[in-house]
């Protein structure tokens, strides 16, 4: 009987209000920069200025997805810059070919596809450290693109469904945060109520624990990098959107900036624990540091120091806490 | 005996509440070999831990040549004269014989850097000193073979020049020619006035070169005697002891009766050099125990049936009339088995993840309505599982590692009660497991059986096999050495095959 009393919910109640202050960490934090920001140029509390810093959250938000779950299986995704550009640019050329908005898309879906299964081949099969085989990925895929760029270069002709996913707007809302909202619950969703949810934090905490508990492992590599080459590929077609052409580089702000929101989200480094919820605060947090350090007048080059600092003084933070 | 070069008084460990050793005291002369000998558990290691530095005793003292000694680390030990060779080697493969011998006290040149020829020349004359010559001082560790490795090791401990030499079951995974050749290096250096401790679960060995033998049973010391005056059968005796008292209190689940057609059928199972060719018949409803001392295979078989070797692994699995040799648990699994691992940290369950999460991991596909998890249901099993096996926890979300290492243990069998299969494998699931949460596995087990699943239980303590199983294999060395059935089924019984002579196993 002692068992079924026990079972009382009641008992749960600090672990729960814990795990509430966790979760709510990373909006504090958010809380905070945003603060700073309206007190650095009262800009950041118009509407306009708001939905700007929005879109941009959203490109992040969006990788982040990829990036989330790739560090929720206690892995990482480097290669997104470049699967961005070279997407973008591909794409991109590819429809002013064949004008048709499916081209575009399906050329995207494609390269996401391609690349996400390379990777799990390497970091699965091949058993290869992710963050040395998607860095190399990421190489290999500017190598391709420069080659590509070579025979033709870039153009301005871009989807119009892509230039209305970057640039739209529902009302007051940009169409860029109402997408990124719909990816948002499709992906907490997922992981919270669906097997492959399950399966994402149980490979994180414990691999082998998984795979002797009958977890099908490489479906869930594969579909968390798919995901994320996918999340990329489609960020590169709406960034051509956003700037209504593709271009060498554009992915270059994706490598550290995803990884950063997850972090500052609350997801563990070495994976198994945290969420996509936290990410979302994330990804707004990043992007309202760099505006805020953009309106102070902080050059370029500085900006980068900072960021540097400021992901090295996470990862301590976050690795140092999880120690255990 | 004014000559010992090592005493030891009174020495006691324990740990928590556990006496690992208790008032135990010896003393070694110049050129003598002592045996000690005793089952798992008997507090072997404890003694050897203590003698080589690596623990401090909680009572008694050492003294090495006549002096006292308090051995605070390995490194103390070795320079107080006393040099051990453990059971596992540790040896560099990618290094040299002589980089290894004499790692961390190379022959030093001029500016400090290592002089490999002079090393490699000192190495050579150690082991032309223990007998070995044939061994090449540069040759690789990694190309040498176990029993040649294990000369090498053997070496490295003579490198410190010690009085006394630790050996802790330096044959127990070589073959009888390999044996003799150790066997002689001993004699050897007993010739030379080494004083030896010599651990070995093989009789004859014992016989062969012991001149004392010391047995001990639960951290006690129940006897030692001069050669001469030892017998098999007075050893056994010992280390067996008057531990029987509750043993048939209850009766083991009944043997199917022999028309069963068997659920598993293992045919001459073999995995380089872990299995040397396992065959046995499982039936449905049955509780076959795995006996033996440790390391003896028993672990590898139940691994090696439930797929974690990828490789190497030759022989056949029969389930249900199917070849179902696995090379990974997801076949393992399809094939009808369940795994209920000793390691709980790192293959029995999620440490972090809430405790319905662990449970239900093994279910998430019949757990799924459409795209989702069918929470309502999930609760309803985790409950009824958390009640059927009185799992005490504050919550079903409380994270696994929250609990004590018995309800962690009822949780890890838990998953496989939820996802009923047709074999389970128990791999000592009483380890480390308080009293109140043996007997809930012990009843599991008995359930399982009388719900007609073939159970496979490999357990480190004895007195588990004659209160669940009705047959008990016993293994040595990779093989089954002989088997007990029904009320047969008894330490001794059990130890006696454990023990036995190595030459019609070991060929």
């Amino acid at each position: 009987m002692s068992a079924t009393t026990d079972l009382q919910p009641g008992r749960s109640g600090p672990r729960l209000s814990a795990a509430v202050r966790r979760g709510a960490l990373p909006w504090l934090i958010l809380a905070v920069v945003y603060a700073l920001c309206v007190i650095a140029s009262a800009d950041f509390l118009t509407w306009h200025t708001i939905r700007l810093q929005l879109i941009q959250a959203a490109f992040i938000g969006l990788v982040a997805i990829g990036e989330t779950l790739a560090i929720l299986i206690g892995h990482i995704d480097l290669s997104i810059p470049w699967t961005i550009t070279l997407t973008g640019i591909f794409a991109t050329n590819l429809y002013a070919a064949h004008p048709h908005e499916w081209v575009a898309f399906g050329a995207a879906i494609g390269i996401g596809v391609a690349v996400g299964l390379v990777n799990m081949l390497g970091v699965y099969v091949l058993r290869v450290n992710s963050l040395i085989w998607t860095l190399s990925i990421n190489l290999m895929l500017q190598g391709l693109t420069l080659i590509y760029t070579n025979a033709a270069a870039p153009t301005t002709v871009v989807p119009p469904a892509a230039k209305f996913l970057a640039l739209g707007m529902v009302g007051e809302i940009p169409m860029a945060a109402v997408l990124w909202a719909v990816c948002a619950v499709i992906v907490i969703g997922a992981l919270r109520f669906t097997p492959f949810g399950r399966a994402v934090y149980a490979i994180g905490s414990n691999e082998l624990v998984a795979l002797v508990s009958g977890i099908r492992l490489g479906r869930v590599y594969a579909a968390v990098f798919i995901t994320s080459g996918v999340m990329a590929a489609l960020v590169g077609l709406l960034l051509s959107g956003y700037s209504s052409q593709a271009y060498l580089g554009m992915g270059d702000d994706y490598l550290l900036p995803p990884v950063a929101a997850v972090v500052i989200g609350g997801s563990r480094l070495a994976g198994g624990e945290g969420g996509y919820g936290g990410s979302i605060a994330g990804a707004m947090t990043v992007i309202l540091l760099e505006a805020m350090l953009i309106t102070l007048n902080v050059s370029q080059g500085e900006r980068e120091i900072v960021f540097g600092a400021i992901l090295l003084a996470l990862a301590f933070l976050f690795l140092g806490r999880s120690r255990r | 005996m004014p000559d010992a070069v090592l005493r030891a008084e009174n020495l006691t460990k324990r740990y928590g509440g556990i006496t690992a050793l208790e008032d135990v005291s010896l003393s070694l002369a110049a050129g003598e070999v002592l045996a000690l000998l005793g089952a798992n558990g008997a507090g072997k290691s404890t003694l050897v831990k203590l003698l080589s530095g690596n623990i401090l005793p909680d009572g008694g003292s050492i003294a090495i040549g006549g002096e006292g000694r308090h051995l605070t680390s390995p490194r103390m030990a070795f320079e107080a004269g006393v040099a051990t060779v453990h059971q596992e080697l540790s040896l560099f493969g990618s290094l040299t014989v002589a980089q290894n011998v004499l790692i961390g006290r190379e022959e030093r040149g001029r500016f400090g850097h290592i002089r490999e020829d002079a090393s490699l020349r000192r190495t050579e004359a150690l082991l032309a000193e223990i007998g070995v010559p044939d061994i090449a001082a540069d040759a690789r560790v990694g190309t040498l073979s176990l029993a040649q490795r294990q000369l090498v090791e053997i070496a490295k401990a003579m490198s410190f020049d010690p009085r006394v030499l630790i050996l802790d079951e330096p044959t127990s995974a070589l073959g009888l020619t390999d044996v003799h050749r150790l066997l002689t290096v001993v004699r050897g250096l007993r010739a030379k006035g080494r004083a030896i401790i010599f651990i070995s679960h093989r009789m004859e060995e014992i016989e062969d070169i012991a001149d004392s033998v010391t047995i001990l049973r639960s951290g006690r010391k129940v006897g030692a005697f001069p050669r001469h005056s030892f017998t098999r059968e007075r050893a056994l005796e010992l280390m067996l002891g008057e531990t029987q008292q509750q043993l048939h209190a209850v009766p083991p689940p009944p043997a199917p009766p022999d028309s069963t057609p068997p659920i598993l059928q293992v045919a001459d199972l073999r995995l380089d050099g872990r299995l040397n060719g396992v065959s046995f018949d499982l039936r449905p409803g049955e509780v076959l125990g795995l006996a033996g001392l440790e390391g003896q295979g028993q672990k590898d078989m139940l691994f090696a049936l439930f797929g974690l070797f990828r490789r190497g692994l030759r022989g056949d699995v029969i389930i249900r009339g199917q070849a179902r040799r696995a090379s990974r648990p997801l076949q393992a699994i399809a094939a009808g088995l369940a795994f209920i691992p000793d390691d709980r940290k790192n293959m029995g369950g999620f440490m972090f993840l809430p405790i319905a999460h662990n449970v239900t991991i093994t279910i998430l596909n019949r757990l799924r309505r459409f795209l989702f998890l069918d929470s309502r249901q999930e609760k309803a099993v985790v409950s009824a599982l958390i009640r059927q096996l009185a799992i005490k926890c504050s919550s079903a979300d409380a994270p696994l590692g929250s609990l004590s290492g018995g309800n962690q243990q009822k949780v890890i069998a838990a998953k496989w009660l939820a996802f009923e299969r047709d074999i389970y494998l128990f791999c000592d699931p009483t380890r480390g497991v308080d009293a109140g949460a043996r007997e809930t596995i012990y009843a599991t087990i008995r359930d399982l059986a009388a719900a007609g699943k073939g159970i496979i239980l490999y357990s480190t303590d004895m007195v588990e096999f004659p209160i669940l199983c009705s047959r008990v294999l016993v293994f040595r060395g990779g093989k089954i050495a002989g088997a007990v059935s029904g009320a047969e089924i008894n330490e001794e019984s059990i130890l006696a095959l454990s023990f036995r002579d190595t030459g019609t196993v070991a060929a």
